[in-house]
């Protein structure tokens, strides 16, 4: 995925405007990462609230919506991370499944949480965002090398907090 | 991917109104608590230096902080707080109070909501102006207890069943389980197993570890005041496990499920359970 430095037009101006656009957008990424509706609707209405407060701020960026993305995806882990691990929510279990490689669980969710605020970004955003790494690099305003680096120095406490053998590939 | 526009989900879209209401609501709340963490040492400034200025009891010195020339000590600091709930003064009162020390709390109404007023006269009160209508689907703890407002529709059960490859095996004989649950109103959120006091690993069809069921689950913060209950939303799923009897006898494997029963935010939660009885014998596998 190639993802545009370019403004979207629904993004700029009024916040009601772009309302639509960056509550799909948070919505979207929110139930792919925690996988239940109900949450994923509070996370977005949390994400657009932080988002109105400061919208005179985040709308003059190149990309206000790339704001929603952090921020949501941020708030997804703690959300998963904090709540007990007994919890499994899938209307449709044939949906849940086909969400299988982007689905945030609380092991996951935990390991992330003990990373760094930009290294779990990183991770949060190529693993769980499902965003290339040259857009991860855009989002987050980071040189791509930099993002190479974090992910990689994220690999191995992941990977001892997940169980995983060491040098089992990237996630 | 996510970079394309997505649309708003219909679901969703038909509920922009009430959407866009709570994350107004919301943001109201956030910029509320960030103008009381910038009003705060402001205040407590003002409040030391006031301190300051009148230890001893000696002769009242005037404090002037407003960009105005003040004639008493009186001390107004307000702070713009919400576009949607008004404006919040606090109000500093002289060390020494000229009025005896009431509290009465008026409410009022005005264009179809309920303003609660509370006015404390005294040394160094405030006085809070608070709009009970924001506090539809609210965090806001003035808005008081949590209720469902209208009511939810009755909660149907949950249908747990569970299926052994052999009820009658021999010591060391792997047993196979398949369980199905299924609720009406709400997804299943976890799923138990426990054979002869030990758990048993369940999986789904993707061999996905299914969480044992434990501590009740609330999502989200605290909720006060009235709020909508969500759409029943039924679902089901199915588990897969396996158990070796290591003795001969009659044991039970028991069956737990709940989609969110003992939460209070999940009006449609439920618990249910089956047990089924293995005669394991003592003969072993022939392979």
């Amino acid at each position: 995925m190639a993802t545009s430095a370019t403004r979207p037009a629904a993004v700029a101006g009024d916040f009601e405007d772009a309302f639509d656009h960056l509550f799909a957008r948070a919505y979207s990424l929110a139930l792919a990462m925690v996988g239940e509706a109900l949450l994923a609707e509070e996370l977005t209405v949390e994400t657009l609230a932080r988002t109105r407060v400061d919208w005179t701020r985040i709308v003059r960026r190149s990309r206000p919506d790339w704001y929603v993305v952090r921020v949501v995806t941020l708030l997804a882990i703690d959300a998963v991370a904090r709540r007990e691990p007994v919890l499994e929510v899938t209307a449709d279990p044939d949906a849940a499944d086909d969400d299988s490689g982007i689905r945030l669980h609380h092991n996951e969710a935990t390991a992330l949480r003990a990373l760094p605020r930009r290294r779990r970004e990183v991770v949060a955003l190529w693993c769980f965002g499902g965003y290339a790494k040259p857009d991860v690099a855009a989002i987050l305003a980071l040189d791509p090398s930099v993002v190479e680096a974090e992910l990689e120095l994220a690999r191995v406490p992941l990977q001892q907090a997940l169980g995983g053998a060491p040098g089992d590939g990237s996630p | 991917m996510h970079d394309p526009t997505p649309d708003l989900p219909p679901e969703l879209a038909a509920r922009r109104r009430e959407l866009s209401q709570a994350v107004r609501r919301r943001a109201a709340q956030l910029r509320r608590r960030r103008a009381l963490i910038v009003a705060g040492p402001c205040l407590a400034v003002i409040a030391a230096g006031f301190w300051a200025a009148n230890r001893g009891g000696g002769t009242p010195t005037k404090l002037n902080v407003s960009a105005s020339t003040s004639t008493t000590r009186a001390t107004t600091v307000s702070t713009r707080v919400s576009t949607t709930t008004g404006r919040m003064s606090t109000t500093t009162m002289p060390r020494k109070p000229t009025a005896p020390t009431t509290a009465h709390a008026v409410p009022t109404t005005a264009g179809g909501s309920t303003r609660t007023t509370v006015s404390v006269l005294g040394n160094m009160t405030p006085t809070t102006t608070f709009d009970t209508s924001v506090c539809h689907n609210s965090f806001d703890p003035r808005c008081g207890f949590f209720t469902w407002q209208p009511p939810p529709n009755p909660n149907l059960p949950m249908s747990v069943r569970a299926a052994v490859s052999d009820v009658v095996p021999a010591v060391g004989e792997a047993v196979s389980v398949t369980i199905d649950v299924s609720d009406g109103d709400a997804a299943p959120v976890c799923v138990s197993a426990n054979y002869a006091g030990r758990a048993v690993a369940l999986t789904d069809s993707y061999g996905r570890a299914i969480p044992a069921c434990g501590a009740t689950f609330c999502p989200g913060p605290t909720r006060y005041g009235a709020w909508a209950p969500p759409a029943p939303a039924g679902g089901s799923r199915r588990a897969f496990g396996s158990f070796t009897p290591t003795a001969a006898g009659s044991a039970a494997l028991s069956v737990l499920a709940n989609s969110g029963t003992g939460c209070a935010y999940l009006p449609y939660g439920s618990a249910g359970s089956t047990a089924v009885t293995i005669n394991t014998h003592s003969t072993p596998p022939t392979t």
